[in-house]
């Protein structure tokens, strides 16, 4: 027993060592439902496209500042420098210009500079198109009075660009797309008009660094975003500030699931100690169930952090409440502890090895979320289960079953189970086999299952009555996940769909594409071209305008010679994404994926949905994509492959039962859980509460705990009351836990707390009904 | 010394007004001799543009016209007649009452920089010159003075390199070496009293 000690003592410390290389930037949970959604759609491209989507909306935020007129200047000043300040934030911008980082205007010059006979703006090359060489007067004239004019400080020598042409375009190029169609105060800061529309207030647009999900970079999004509020009533008292995007979400959702799990978690332990208090009459057995159960968890979450890279706050809390069920092992140990001739150990490896190995299918699962819950449930088990197997049997001391235990377990053996005999359990057993069909009737019937990704959503009163001041100040336009996918077999073919698809979206401005900014190769081509024929041409524009004015022919020549020297520079792709004008739009290219060229046009208006699918039926390669769609299908799927994993599950269970114990036995043990499992599902189809994915994991926990009571009360030798006691126990605690769960304001727990606080009382029930005395043990 | 005149002396000479950089010194002195701007100026100029990489210096003359916190336009009459209207909002270019260029403020990156210095130059905003711009050199004198100024950014280099103004009581000559290479040279001369504005004008300074 020693030895076993100490074995226990090194996995614990190994758990502690692996868990201690993440002390330094803690442990890399995760709160986004997202993470737990397949990563891979079937096609590569979608996915990659709906990555690209999702990370642009999710970390880009605006923040109103809601200041008296006399203050906003210097509020909005201080909001912007104390943003700029925070690391956690990034291209923060007040206006347009902030757009481009200081040093990266020359550089955007130079580049257009380069460019300029194949970048037109569009005014100057529709100019040229339709007046041809008609159109020279009205060069000329902008040549001439930007020779004799004022300074208009476009930063290029008028020798490089006579005809203007650089100026035009630049007035588009840097057009902060993402800024879309803000509104703007005669300085050109942002601004937002309150529902008077009389009123502004100055707007704000940053990005998080990192996504708002993981919870570290959220921890110190939420600190910087305390610290800008801080610097704001610095200077104006009275101002407040609301910040619109995923942020204020994920944090509300991730402080809320904190909360209900510490509430829950808590209510939990002190229900555990208080009964097993009662039952044993020391506080020994908890404390000693605390440290193995601790362990199981410890272990669980190092080994699963290993493995997985991160870890889910949702895994934590199915996981850890999966682990908390080894407390029933404890109870077992200690229940029957001090009967004589009693060895419990056997039930408890089988109860183990049942639910390990339900557990272990669903890691087949392709959900990574399924996957990561099932192996940390089946590490943390093993872990405890090495608890229960050797530390506890080595811990001096004798624990006793109180005679209150005993006796309260006795009066419900004999109120249940007792009172059958073996022909009226044979004939309990065909009637629950027999109403079987019947509730998969009344269920498939019924049962409505809802995948909505934002059922699961739910705002605290106080972010919604911010979010409904935001939807005014935004003017009432939703913000939407949606975007069409264009691909094509070359670089060509994509950029002449994606300029159909803009062509019938009709320049609306929620709409973001890269070849609204960048010119094709074909349209560079198209505009040296029509350059070399216009203002160009031989004895054109150029000669006239050194005629005309007193500037020297050499001048010119040299301009023309720069013509010239042009026609094989074209800009490339790469070239253009990797300038600070691709900044904000760097990420709407795909490349090549398979062969395949790919890009994404951002839709930012959920008014665009429907001539976005109009258009895109008539374009081939292109394909709308909604991200809340898509993931409420995910979660449909997702709900599929959890009610067959839950069959497996059952076949595992029943046929390792069957082989250790018999048919007979495997179904009355796995009979209660089977049909407290249809009665839950009768629950969700009668009453109106919201049937998820998350319900149907609670009938999965279900198996695990309800298998486990049949196990110990059918293995349990001579006087079935100690084991009658411990089961009791649990179920009294998994109830009350899980029961608790059910209160939760986050809808994911709710749907899984209710399954399992209703399944628990109910397989009790049943599993002590047919647990009965040993009369029919020779099965 | 005893402590009480210790600490007077201290007192004093925290008291006493700190001397900072002599560019904010400079650009004080500058203030001070400038007159108060009146809502409307008006006047002519004349203009001599030199072009990177060439010689030749190009003339041109015409009237100027200033309403304060509105803009300021600018009508070329020889050797071509065109107007530009310089608003803090953006930049637009007329010939014949046809428009030939206008850049918007919000589209384009430093258009905002540059309307912002060429008003502050006009309005004689000496603080506003300041937040963009460093004093380099200066010459002042009881009645005129001549001021070198670099700008403070990277973003603001771009678009102009060195702004040289000299003047008395209003800003008399301009001369901006712009950040691709040309250089301007402008006099301007005001007319007293100025004038009231046409309706054109008004128009045009409306932004209309």
């Amino acid at each position: 027993m020693r030895r076993a000690q100490a074995w226990f003592v090194v996995a614990l410390l190994l758990g502690v060592f692996v868990l201690s290389s993440y002390l330094d930037e803690g442990l890399p949970l995760r709160s986004d439902i997202t993470a737990l959604l397949p990563v891979s759609d079937r096609d590569p491209l979608v996915a990659a496209a709906a990555d690209r989507v999702a990370s642009m909306g999710e970390r880009s935020l605006r923040i109103y500042v809601l200041a008296e007129p006399s203050r906003q200047g210097e509020a909005a000043r201080a909001v912007a420098d104390a943003l700029r300040a925070a690391p956690a934030f990034t291209r923060v911008a007040r206006s347009a210009q902030d757009f481009l980082e200081p040093d990266a205007r020359g550089r955007v010059r130079d580049l257009l500079l380069q460019h300029r006979f194949r970048m037109l703006s569009d005014a100057d090359r529709q100019r040229l198109r339709r007046d041809g060489t008609a159109a020279d007067d009205y060069f000329l004239r902008r040549a001439k009075s930007a020779l004799y004019g004022f300074t208009t400080g476009s930063g290029v020598a008028f020798l490089d660009d006579p005809f203007g042409l650089v100026a035009a375009r630049l007035a588009s190029a840097a057009q902060p797309a993402s800024a879309g169609a803000l509104a703007r105060d005669d300085q050109g800061h942002f601004v937002a008009h309150a529902a008077d529309s009389e009123t502004t207030y100055p707007l704000i647009l940053a990005q998080t660094r990192e996504g708002p999900f993981a919870l570290r970079a959220q921890a110190s999004q939420k600190e910087a975003l305390a610290r800008t509020r801080a610097a704001l009533h610095r200077v104006a008292p009275s101002a407040e500030m609301l910040v619109d995007g995923l942020l204020p979400h994920a944090a509300a959702a991730s402080a809320q699931a904190r909360n209900e799990v510490t509430v829950i978690g808590g209510g939990a332990l002190v229900t555990i100690l208080l009964l097993m208090g009662w039952a044993f009459g020391s506080l020994r057995p908890f404390l000693l169930s605390m440290l193995v159960i601790g362990g199981g968890v410890l272990l669980a979450v190092a080994v699963t952090a290993q493995v997985f890279g991160s870890l889910h706050l949702l895994t934590l809390v199915f996981g850890a409440s999966l682990v908390g069920v080894a407390v029933d092992y404890c109870m077992h140990f200690f229940a029957s502890r001090a009967e004589r001739g009693v060895d419990v150990q056997p039930a408890i490896l089988l109860g183990l090895l049942s639910s390990v190995a339900a557990y272990a299918s669903m890691v087949m699962a392709p959900f990574p979320g399924v996957r990561q819950m099932a192996f940390f449930a089946a590490v943390g088990l093993v872990g405890t289960w090495l608890g229960v197997r050797w530390l506890l049997p080595a811990t001096t001391g004798m624990v006793v079953l109180r005679e209150r235990a005993r006796r309260a377990a006795g009066w419900w053996i004999a109120h249940s189970g007792g009172r059958l005999d073996a022909v009226q359990r044979r004939r309990t057993v065909i009637v629950l086999l027999a109403s079987l069909p019947l509730l998969a009737l009344l269920i498939a019937c019924n049962l409505k299952p809802r995948d909505d990704i934002r059922l699961l959503h739910s705002m605290p009163a106080e972010l919604q009555t911010q979010q409904a001041r935001i939807a005014a100040l935004r003017g009432g336009s939703a913000t939407s996940a949606m975007a069409v996918l264009v691909r094509a077999p070359d670089r060509a073919s994509l950029w002449d769909r994606e300029r159909r698809l803009l062509q019938s979206l009709d320049g609306h401005p929620g709409v973001l594409a890269l070849s609204a900014v960048f010119p094709p190769p074909a349209q560079q081509q198209a505009d040296y071209a029509l350059l070399g024929r216009t203002l160009y041409r031989d004895n054109g524009p150029l000669e006239a305008l050194s005629r005309q004015t007193a500037m020297p022919q050499a001048g010119m020549a040299a301009h023309r010679a720069d013509y010239e020297a042009a026609r094989e520079h074209r800009l490339r792709l790469e070239e253009w994404l990797d300038s600070p004008l691709a900044t904000a739009l760097r990420s709407l290219w795909l490349g090549e994926v398979d062969g395949e060229f790919a890009s994404v046009v951002l839709l930012r208006d959920a008014g665009l949905r429907s001539a976005a699918m109009r258009a895109s039926a008539g374009i081939a390669g292109a394909q709308v994509f909604d991200q809340v769609e898509r993931l409420s299908s995910a979660m449909g799927r997702y709900r599929h492959y959890i009610a067959w994993l839950l069959v497996l599950a059952y076949g595992v269970a029943g046929t390792l039962l069957a082989l250790t114990l018999g048919w007979w036995s495997a179904s009355l043990i796995l009979l209660p859980p089977l049909v407290a499992t249809a009665g839950v599902l009768v629950f969700w189809s009668v009453s109106g509460f919201v049937f998820s994915v998350f319900s149907l994991m609670g009938l999965v926990l279900l198996l695990g705990i309800g298998a486990d009571y049949g196990i110990f009360l059918r293995k349990s030798r001579g006087d079935q009351r100690p084991a009658m006691a411990a089961v009791m126990l649990s179920m009294s605690t998994t109830m009350l836990a899980f029961g608790l769960l059910a209160l939760s304001q986050t809808p994911a727990l709710r749907s899984f707390g209710l399954s399992v606080g209703l399944g628990v009382p109910l397989t009790f029930l049943l599993a002590s009904v047919l647990a009965g005395q040993r009369s029919d043990e020779s099965n | 010394m005893s402590p009480p005149a210790l600490a007077a002396l201290l007192l004093a000479s925290m008291l006493l007004p700190v001397h900072g950089h002599a560019s904010g010194t400079a650009l004080a002195q500058v203030a001070e001799r400038l007159a108060t701007t009146p809502a409307i100026s008006r006047g002519q100029f004349e203009q001599s543009k030199k072009l990177a990489e060439l010689e030749t210096n190009l003339r041109s003359t015409g009237d100027f016209v200033l309403l304060v916190q509105q803009g300021l336009l600018w009508e070329v009459e020889t050797p071509f007649a065109s107007t530009l209207v310089i608003r803090s909002d953006g930049i637009r270019q007329l010939v014949d009452g046809q428009e030939t260029l206008r850049i918007g403020a919000d589209e384009q990156p430093g258009t905002q920089i540059v309307t912002a210095v060429l008003l502050a130059v006009f309005e004689g905003d000496v603080e506003k010159l300041d937040q963009q711009f460093l004093i380099d050199d200066s010459t002042i004198a009881d009645e005129e003075w001549r001021i070198v100024l670099r700008p403070r950014s990277e973003a603001t280099r771009v678009l102009v390199e060195k702004l040289i103004l000299s003047g008395g009581e209003r800003v008399q000559r301009v001369r901006i070496h712009e950040g691709g290479g040309d250089q301007s040279d402008v006099q301007l001369t005001y007319e007293q009293p100025p004038s009231p504005l046409s309706k054109r004008e008004r128009a045009l300074l409306a932004g209309e």
